[in-house]
């Protein structure tokens, strides 16, 4: 290799501000590229996450189930799924066997209750007394029922003796006793003997010494040997996935390996007992899947919805890069000519070029990498990267890296080819670019985006909860920015050059402002056009995102009535003064008639605002609305007819105040009633217990003081959060990129000024001394540059907000659940990116003033 | 000593005829239009010695130096160079022929040099890009440059920086070396000992043609061309 190119690395040094826009222009390219994958597989992540929570544990490999079975049978069902679960990596199996529920003699006392056993089931009991886990463990509620002591043995002594005493299980919402909801809690308000707590028995071998079914509901218990032949045993085979998979690739190998395992059940396990129908076939679950799917389907939309912005970023990265060319050819032109005259050819001063800024972009790449990995947690949402992102991050950041210095050494070849050889092909391509008419282009795709928002079902496809948003519909808004920015560019440039023609001398500093503007039309398009899009996406990006994440807040809120709510026993719901203190000062019990046309909720105004969710209702305004409820009265919900109404156990009662939305009705059609409204309480049998305590912490406390609860429901699960946060974690990664384009303008903005520093440092002296005031000077100043920030926010806001506003109601996922999705309050941000756009203005027009007065016009002329 | 040539009758090339230009037009394409820089140009320029393009400014000698260094083409007409006609050569072979044959000396002395390598290591560059020896020590002892190989560019005088970038010319082995104006940025002194490198380069057999304004180096010139708003006068 010839001296000149040998020792380019080493040229660079003599231009650091040339290496400098290199490096940043790099980072910022590297930066969109890795951000880009890293943001598509944290969704992916995030969103098998979100399935793992919503999920129980237990569930994310499959279940075997099989009713009436003989306890051989359980056995050998047991051994088939431990072998074959362990040939497809399901090593950790949990089994759990019952009994039905029925009769369990005790002290020669029966209670209602069922006798299990679960692996690891002594692990995640609260023990109340004893403890040695070789005894069997006796639910309280059933020890105080059948007055169980320790060292008891129940079913007429063929139990093993009570060792322990647990406190009942009532919290199933999560963790071990996720699946097994329906086995292990007592359904208070579901009537007797249809529940019962479970008397564990320490290993799965004593159940084979019970003699007598206890399945044998409503009947005096019997003493009837049980034989092969008495099917009694309900068998739930579950398997314990360690690590829980935190990825959807992880997840998907699970729930493949899981559907292979039930293929395989069904070849080699045949229930042989046939005498009953439920135990013919066995029962089998992969419930997981679907959730997989669906994580699946999340990550590729976010991904597909993103791809425009990015590519559009990355096109704005790699034009930054083909103006470092131009530059650097500007300032290397003698060297180049020299060259040129010594018989080098385009190609070779393109790798010129490459050799000499390869090290600076390879530079601004390792830190675009860097900072795409350290900033994960702001632009993407909280997820594990799967094997093999980061390999993925870095090839696709050594690709730009490439096309970096493929696009460095094309434009440097044909920016001396064009000088030297006389061809004006890049200026004939720049003429053919610039009247095609790009804004009519993504104004029509726009149109076809927001078609497909328009027309999407309303309802949710068989399956889904919710309606999902299709990837093109979502890339609706980001068009609309996009075709605003090349409008108004257009529109800019023609008015620069029609600006020729004006003369604004009586005011000076607007004249020499125009001029300016006009003299640099180039760079002033570009800062215009990625300021309005930096602008533009970082309004519509955190506007739709955080309008979907307050759409999911709202909607949940409304869907539950409260953050938790339990249903209560109605002994409890007619007097509420049983529950305990912290319970009753976050809470309100709420009386329900459910018709199959409306609801009505009875309330208690004194406490109903401690434990409503009111989202952004003023609780006083609320309190006083149900406080203003006499007896007879009732407000009513939505579309619910007006006027006098006949509702059960309160008689004839006049509506007198109408609400749009309430909590648990939603929309839908109801009534609001107050206590005193229902003369005998009594009447009223189904209550609510709606708090503003977390629910672990209320399920505990209610559970201490012993009080009856069941189906517990939450804001954090009671909505698949899903379809709101692709939209939310798409627009988030929109905003962020909003950022990072935000920043290449105000470089590009201080950049522009410091390339023209030397011009205007001259003509600016000059003009002071010829009798331009100072203040005229430095008001030209920030005419010139406030008219360009000024016009790329003004122009990204209005789009941005108008968009949004457009565009979130058409991306609610749930809008039957009211109120729809609209804008949120986006004035502080508003008023955030002015007073930034504020700042870099000042700030660049006082370089430029200050280039003006440090400035020594003899010295500057002298060169 | 000197012999103007103005002359069309050559219509062949001849064999001791290094350039010969027939017919030759170059235009410009700029906002305001189509600009003639030169045109009618015919004439032979013969190998060895110097020649001097001279005219005023905006005559068209830069043009008919950049059609001479084969770095423009002619819009118009033939030009030949070692019998071979070149204006319609290939980019390839026109820049073979610069690679090997042709060295051409800018105006501005920096123009002319590397900045960021030493004076040996231009010569190297140079000779390097014709595929010749390196000849550092000898090309910078022709020049009356000895002991400066390490010193950076900036070490060297303006007209130290011409000399050096004749004696790149000579260091890649170019039979003809084409400046433009070399004397024009340089005081007086300086300008003596271009001048004197440029004599002693054509009497080594080199050929110098040579555009310029500088009375001085019409005594030296064994031909002078004379231009007159692009055309010969």
């Amino acid at each position: 290799m010839q001296l000149p190119w040998r020792r380019a690395p080493r040229a660079a040094l003599s231009s650091p501000l040339t290496v400098l826009v290199t490096v940043v222009a790099s980072l910022l390219l590297s930066f969109v590229a890795g951000a880009a994958v890293l943001h598509a597989s944290s969704a992916g992540s995030a969103a098998i996450s979100y399935q793992v929570g919503r999920n129980c544990e237990q569930n994310m490999a499959p279940t075997f189930r099989l009713q009436r079975m003989t306890y051989p049978e359980t056995s050998r069902l047991l051994d088939t799924a431990r072998t074959e679960g362990r040939n497809f990596g399901f090593d950790h199996q949990v089994a759990s066997v019952y009994t039905g529920v029925g009769y369990v003699d005790f002290n020669g006392i029966h209670p209602y209750g069922r006798i299990g056993y679960r692996d690891g089931a002594y692990d995640h009991l609260t023990v109340l007394q004893g403890g040695d886990r070789n005894g069997t463990w006796v639910p309280e509620s059933f020890a105080k029922s059948a007055h169980v002591k320790l060292g008891d043995r129940g079913m007429y002594g063929t139990l093993p003796p009570v060792t322990a005493i647990y406190q009942d299980i009532t919290d199933t919402s999560s963790g071990f006793w996720c699946t097994e909801k329906e086995e292990v809690t007592v359904n208070a308000l579901a009537g007797e003997g249809r529940s019962a707590a479970v008397i564990f028995v320490p290993r799965l071998s004593d159940l084979a010494k019970i003699d007598v079914p206890v399945a044998t509901v409503g009947t005096a218990p019997p003493k009837v040997p049980l034989t092969d032949d008495t099917p009694a045993f309900l068998t739930v085979v579950h398997y314990q996935l360690s690590p829980v998979p935190d990825t959807v690739a992880a997840a998907g190998d699970a729930t493949g390996r899981g559907q292979q395992l039930i293929d395989r059940m069904k070849t080699v396990y045949v229930p042989t007992n046939t005498t009953y129908y439920d135990s013919r076939t066995l029962n089998y679950g992969n419930y997981f899947a679907k959730s997989v799917e669906v994580a699946k389907e999340s990550q590729t939309k976010v991904r597909a919805s993103t791809l425009p912005l990015t590519i559009i970023s990355l096109i704005v990265g790699l034009i930054g890069l083909a103006a470092v060319a131009v530059q650097w050819c500007q300032r290397r032109q003698a060297e180049l000519r020299l060259l040129w005259s010594r018989g080098s050819g385009p190609v070779a001063l393109g790798g010129r070029s490459v050799l000499e800024l390869a090290v600076p972009l390879m530079l601004g790449s390792a830190l675009g990498t860097g900072a795409a990995l350290l900033l994960r947690s702001w632009y993407a949402p909280p997820g594990a990267l799967p094997d093999g992102t980061i390999p993925l991050t870095i090839a696709l950041v050594l690709a730009i890296t490439v096309a970096g210095l493929v696009v460095l050494g094309l434009t440097t070849a044909l920016r001396t080819r064009q000088l030297f050889q006389g061809k004006g092909s890049t200026t004939r391509l720049g003429k053919v670019l610039r009247f095609v008419p790009w804004e009519l282009i993504t104004a029509v795709l726009a149109f076809l985006a927001w078609l497909r928002l328009d027309s999407r079902p309303q309802t949710p496809r068989p399956g889904s909860a919710l309606i999902e948003t299709d990837a093109t519909g979502l890339a609706f808004p980001l068009l609309v920015v996009v075709t605003v920015a090349l409008l108004l560019t257009r529109l800019t440039r023609w008015g620069l050059a029609l600006s020729h023609k004006r003369s604004m001398w009586r005011w000076p500093a607007g004249h020499l402002a125009m001029r300016r503007l006009a003299a640099a039309t180039g760079s002033a398009i570009g800062i215009l056009l990625v300021g309005i899009l930096a602008v533009g996406t970082l309004t519509v990006g955190s506007g739709i995102a955080d309008a979907q994440q307050q759409a999911l807040e709202t909607k949940s809120g409304l869907l539950v009535g409260a953050n938790s709510s339990v249903n209560i026993a109605a002994e409890t719901g007619r007097d509420p003064s049983t529950l305990p203190k912290d319970v009753a000062e976050h809470s309100t019990v709420v009386g329900l008639l459910q018709e199959p046309q409306r609801t009505v909720l009875v309330v208690d105004p004194a406490t109903f605002t401690q434990g409503a969710w009111l989202g952004d209702r003023d609780a006083g305004e609320v309190q006083r609305m149900l406080a203003s409820l006499g007896p007879g009265q009732a407000i009513r919900n939505a579309h619910a007819p007006a006027g006098t109404i006949d509702i059960p156990y309160a008689g004839k009662v006049q509506t007198t105040a109408s609400v749009g939305s309430f909590p648990f009705l939603g929309t839908k059609t109801g009534y609001i009633m107050t206590r005193s409204a229902v003369p005998d309480i009594h009447d009223l049998v189904s209550f609510q217990l709606w708090s503003s305590l977390p629910l672990d912490r209320l399920n505990a406390d209610l559970d201490q003081a012993g009080i009856p609860h069941y189906y517990s429901q939450t804001v954090t699960k009671a909505l698949d959060g899903l379809p709101f946060l692709t939209v939310t974690w798409t627009f988030t990664f929109v905003a962020a990129l909003g950022m990072v384009l935000a920043v290449v303008a105000a470089v590009a903005l201080v950049l522009a000024v410091e390339v023209r520093r030397r011009q205007n440092a001259v003509s600016g002296a000059l003009a002071t001394r010829m009798g331009l005031r100072r203040r005229t000077l430095t008001a030209s100043h920030v005419l010139e540059l406030g008219t360009l920030a000024g016009l790329s926010t003004t122009a990204g806001c209005a789009a941005g907000l108008i968009t949004t506003g457009v565009s979130v109601p058409l991306f609610d996922p749930a809008p039957w659940l009211r109120p729809v999705a609209s804008i949120p309050d986006m004035a502080p941000l508003v008023l955030v990116i002015y007073l930034v756009t504020a700042a870099v203005v000042a700030m660049v027009s006082w370089t430029a003033v200050r280039s003006v007065r440090t400035a020594h016009v003899g010295e500057l002329i002298r060169g | 000593m000197a012999e103007d040539l103005f002359t069309d009758e050559f219509l062949e090339p001849t064999s001791d005829a290094l350039y010969r230009l027939s017919g030759v037009q170059v235009d410009y394409r700029t906002p305001a239009g189509v600009v003639t820089a030169i045109q009618g140009i015919t004439v032979d320029i013969a190998a060895g010695g110097i020649t001097c393009l001279a005219g005023p400014s905006g005559s068209g000698k830069s043009t008919m130096l950049r059609v001479l260094g084969l770095i423009d083409r002619p819009t118009a007409g033939k030009v030949w160079f070692r019998g071979t006609e070149v204006g319609g050569l290939g980019q390839r072979k026109r820049r073979a022929l610069r690679r090997t044959d042709l060295a051409t000396v800018f105006q501005a002395p920096t123009d002319n040099l590397l900045d960021h390598l030493s004076v040996g290591a231009n010569l190297k560059a140079a000779a390097q890009a014709a595929g010749q020896p390196d000849r550092t020590q000898e090309v910078l002892e022709q020049l009356g440059l000895p002991g400066t190989a390490d010193w950076r560019i900036t070490a060297l005088s303006g007209g130290q920086q011409q000399r050096l970038a004749f004696g790149c010319g000579l260091a890649k082995g170019a039979s003809v070396i084409l400046a433009d104006e070399p004397t024009s940025q340089l005081d007086s002194a300086s300008a003596d000992l271009v001048l004197e490198t440029i004599t002693a380069l054509g009497r080594s057999g080199i050929t110098i043609v040579v555009a310029s304004h500088d009375d001085r180096l019409m005594p030296l010139a064994d031909r002078i061309i004379r231009l007159h708003n692009g055309e010969l006068e």
